[in-house]
Formats: C-alpha cells, sequence, structure tokens
C-alpha cells in the first residue's frame, strides 16, 4: 500500500473490517452449510488454510467440492456458516465484497473468458475498472502476467481463436493481474483436451512454487501429489479425509476415500 | 390405389407436376386479365400523370417515415433496455416492468397511438408540442420498447452466466459487470431480432395516419391515402407501397444473413 494521502484517504472511508489482517489465515470456513431448496449441499464444512498451502479437493461429482470453493468468494452464500478472507468476515453487510474479491482470483473449468474482447482487454478490463490503474499500467502488468504464462504473442488474438489450454491461461493470468493474494481453481483442467492438460497444470506448479496460496478441486491426482500441501477427500457434503497427499492417496483411511480412489487410480 | 400406396420418388414427382401446373394458370390467367383491361390497370395503378404530380412530394414522407421509425426505435430501445435490466434484477421492482410490458404488448397498437395522440390530451387538457402525431410516436416508443424489451431480457439471459461469475470474482461491481461484460454480449445476440423490430416498426408507423399529420408531417401511408382521394387514383398508393417494399425486403435479409452469421458462429 503506497503511503501517499489519496490512498490513505481511500483507505480511511472503508469500515475497518474491510482491512485484511495480515496474521489471520487467508481462507478460514467455519460451520459451513449450503442448501439448494431441497438439497443440502455441504453439510458442516470446517477449513482453514495457511498463507502458502496448496490445498487439492477431490471427491466424487455431486460430493460439494467445486460448491466449496464458490462459498470462498461468495459466489454461492452460505445458508449457514461463516467464511473469513484474510480475517474479514465477507458476510458482514459492511463488507464491499467487491474489494475482497480482488484478493481471491478465481480460474473456472469453463475459462469464462470474456469473448468480446481481445486476450490483452481481458486481462486489462478489471484492473482498470476495479483497481483504477491507468490503461499504460494495465497494459503493462498484463502483458507480463501473459508473459509468464507465455502467451505474449497472443495479446491482440480474441478467446475464440486459442486453445482450450491457452484460454485456461490467459484465465490465470487475467486473475494474477489483480495481484491476489491466494487463487481458487475449480476443476481448471477437466475442460481441456488431455494434451492441453500440462500446459496449464505447469502454469499452476509455477503458482505454487513462488508461494501462492491455492485451493484447487481437480482430479489430476498427480498434479496433488506433487503440488498439493494438503488433500482434502469429500463425499455427500463433507469432509472426510484430509491429511498429506501423498500419505492419503498411498494409504486412504475412510472406507469411502478408498472407495473413491480404487476408481479413479 | 390411395395415393400413399405410390411410391415416395413418384409421389414427390406428380406434386412437384401440379405446382408447376397451378403456377402456370395462375400467371397465365393473370397476363389475360392484365392484356384484356392494361389500358385500366395503367391508368389506375401506374399513371405516369398523376406519378409525376406526386413525385416531388414523396421526398417529406419518406423522410417522415424514417424519422418516425429511427426516433421510436432509438428511444424505444433505449427504454427497452432499461426494462430488461429492471426485470432481469430482483426484487419488487421488476413488477413496474413486468405490467408496464404486458400492457403495452397487450394493447393493440392503433390503440395505443390514439390514445396517446388524442385521449391523454383531451382528459389533460394539453396540446402535443409539434401536434398529435408526436403523441403517436411516443406511443409507438412505448409499444416497441415492451416488445423489444423481452428481445433484450431473452438476450441477457442468453450470456452463459459464467461471464457474471468471472466479472464478480475479479471483484467488478453489479453494474461493471452489466455495462461492460453482460450488455455488449447480449446486444451481439439481439441484434438480428432487433433488426426484425426495426422492420416491423416502420410498417407500424402507417398507423400513424390516424394521428393526424399536416402536410408536412406526412408520412408514406398518409401520403398514399391523400393522393388516392385527391386524384382518385391508385398510383400514389402503389409508389407508397413500392417504398415500404424498398426498404423493408433488404432489411429482411439482412436479418436472415445477420442470423445464418450468429449460428455459425456458435
Amino acid at each position: 500500500m503506497s503511503q501517499d494521502v489519496p490512498a490513505r484517504k481511500r483507505d480511511a472511508k472503508l469500515h475497518p473490517r474491510d482491512t485484511p489482517d495480515p496474521d489471520a489465515p487467508p481462507i478460514q470456513v467455519t460451520g459451513l452449510h449450503k442448501s439448494f431448496g431441497e438439497l443440502h449441499v455441504l453439510k458442516g464444512i470446517d477449513l482453514t488454510i495457511q498463507r502458502g498451502e496448496v490445498v487439492c479437493v477431490i471427491g466424487p461429482s455431486g460430493s460439494g467440492k467445486s460448491t466449496l470453493l464458490r462459498s470462498v468468494n461468495l459466489l454461492e452464500w452460505p445458508t449457514k456458516g461463516e467464511v473469513l478472507i484474510e480475517g474479514i468476515r465477507v458476510q458482514d453487510p459492511d463488507v464491499n465484497l467487491d474489494k475482497v474479491r480482488t484478493r481471491i482470483g478465481m480460474v473456472f473449468q469453463q475459462f469464462n473468458l470474456f469473448p468480446h474482447m481481445t486476450v490483452l482487454r481481458n486481462v486489462t478490463i478489471a484492473q482498470e475498472k476495479v483497481l483504477q490503474r491507468s490503461s499504460a499500467e494495465a497494459s503493462e502488468v498484463a502483458l507480463a502476467m501473459l508473459e509468464r504464462v507465455g502467451l505474449s504473442d497472443k495479446v491482440d488474438a480474441h478467446p475464440s481463436q486459442l486453445s482450450g489450454g491457452q484460454q485456461q491461461r490467459v484465465a490465470i493470468a487475467r486473475a494474477l493481474s489483480m495481484n491476489p493474494d491466494m487463487m481458487l481453481f475449480d476443476e481448471p483442467t477437466s475442460a481441456l483436451d488431455p494434451e492441453l492438460v500440462g500446459e496449464v497444470l505447469e502454469v499452476m506448479r509455477d503458482l505454487a512454487r513462488e508461494g501462492m496460496t491455492m485451493m484447487v478441486v481437480t482430479h489430476e491426482m498427480g498434479f496433488a501429489r506433487e503440488v498439493g500441501t494438503r488433500l482434502i477427500f469429500m463425499d455427500d457434503g463433507q469432509i472426510m479425509e484430509a491429511g498429506d497427499p501423498r500419505e492419503v492417496l498411498a494409504n486412504p483411511q475412510h472406507p469411502r476415500t478408498q472407495l473413491f480412489l480404487s476408481k479413479v487410480l | 390405389m390411395a395415393l400413399s400406396d405410390i411410391r415416395p420418388t413418384v409421389r414427390r414427382r406428380i406434386s412437384r407436376g401440379t405446382s408447376y401446373g397451378v403456377t402456370i394458370v395462375v400467371l397465365a390467367l393473370i397476363v389475360a386479365y392484365g392484356s384484356r383491361n392494361w389500358e385500366l390497370l395503367s391508368r389506375q395503378f401506374f399513371n405516369g400523370e398523376v406519378f409525376a404530380e406526386v413525385l416531388p412530394n414523396i421526398w417529406v414522407p419518406i423522410l417522415n417515415t424514417l424519422l418516425y421509425t429511427v426516433a421510436s426505435f432509438v428511444v424505444g430501445t433505449a427504454l427497452a433496455i432499461v426494462l430488461a435490466l429492471i426485470k432481469t434484477s430482483k426484487g419488487p421492482t421488476r413488477w413496474f416492468a413486468v405490467v408496464f410490458i404486458e400492457v403495452f404488448r397487450g394493447l393493440p397498437a392503433m390503440w395505443t397511438i390514439f390514445a396517446f395522440a388524442y385521449m391523454l390530451s383531451t382528459a389533460f387538457q394539453f396540446r402535443w408540442p409539434g401536434g398529435a402525431i408526436w403523441g403517436g410516436v411516443l406511443a409507438l416508443v412505448f409499444v416497441t420498447g415492451a416488445y423489444s424489451a423481452e428481445i433484450v431480457r431473452a438476450g441477457i439471459e442468453a450470456v452463459p452466466k459464467g461471464q457474471r461469475e468471472a466479472a464478480r470474482s475479479l471483484g467488478m461491481s453489479q453494474l461493471t459487470t452489466t455495462f461492460h461484460v453482460i450488455l455488449p454480449q447480449a446486444v451481439r445476440i439481439v441484434i438480428p431480432p432487433l433488426t426484425n423490430e426495426f422492420v416491423m416498426l416502420l410498417k407500424d408507423t402507417a398507423l400513424l395516419f390516424i394521428a393526424g399529420a399536416t402536410i408536412s408531417q406526412r408520412e408514406l401511408t398518409t401520403f398514399g391515402r391523400d393522393g388516392l382521394t385527391t386524384y382518385a387514383n391508385a398510383t400514389p398508393m402503389i409508389v407508397s407501397g413500392l417504398v415500404y417494399l424498398v426498404i423493408t425486403v433488404p432489411l429482411t435479409y439482412l436479418v436472415g444473413l445477420l442470423e445464418k452469421k450468429m449460428a455459425v458462429k456458435k
């Protein structure tokens, strides 16, 4: 945070509860329940993710893993329970949710790039409209991020001209351009052709190596084993088992984990 | 032997033969009637003298028709976007949009034009600035706004919901998301149906003839009707009809092209 006067003025207007606590865990979920009508998707989730952790979430479809991830930045509003982002109670009506969301990067299964914009514009628009960066500054950041994901030659292309893997890398660059403190990945490689999975995982591996806090819903057990610092197995809206990825994958304790892993490995 | 017993290829050949036969007979009848009554037809419908006399006066009605169409289209589309945004929003205000849309789609356009041009000004004792016809144009704004609102709403709902989620997850506000992410995509989707609406609206300006135009405010239908009564001749009606077709037929084809292009893009 810069120390010039206007910046301080802007901060002063904010409710104190908006200010992130650097010592608090990036993500803290307590007693989280989520229902869609009759359907009880999350049944009491408690989860704390510390800075620099790479938490991989696995589980059968319908187990609630995506819903849990989407609850972290309140794309799904919890039915019960609490979500704290860097110590901020995000459900508090006084909290500026948009501001909190700028610190949580999110990558979707379907990429969700903006199809009517060029690659560059995809990566600059939120910087300009949300962070109020100048277009020159936003472009500079965007180019650096696109370089990082290996797509600096695609700045003028439209998303439809890119492969799935390239689109997903742009989506990652777009999220990173906001300088988030943490990244959420919702099955980032599930919509990709098998030969394009590697390039996306490579980018994610780099991010993990640089110490980014990550929560990844995935079916890539290899990635979970190699990069993850913790593996969570979910089933039926609950966390069934959690622990070191190598251990959980090699020696699952819960019968449901054993059953699931026997099917996917 | 029943028709269904005949082999399909043969049946198709027979039905094609029948349709050619009917076409030829109808054309022959028209030509026969036309050649026998050519004198009457050309005098009544394609009268050179009447044409020469009305030609200098047709440009103002053409411009007026376009003016009424474009004005009500532009304002009506803006209204439609507002109505669509209100209708797709949550909360009780959406009922305002729902009622507005149902009322103006449910009433005959002619009734609405007459009500705006004369009923309101009579009931509330005022004059429309520029004349009653502008009350009629306002009615067209509301009618086309109501129809287009449903088109725009469908367009907004056709934008995948992941687009909104991606924008919101980047910290964009509801408003920024709507204006920079959702609407630009929705507009692309609704260009063909809105062009269609433009054609319908152009034809609906003919209804303004009941709103009482001054000479300088006449649109094409009023122009045709005035010519018909002045000269007791159909030529002005034919001319105005042709002008409508020259505008509407290419636009209709354009809509078809745009739709095909959109389909390919998907």
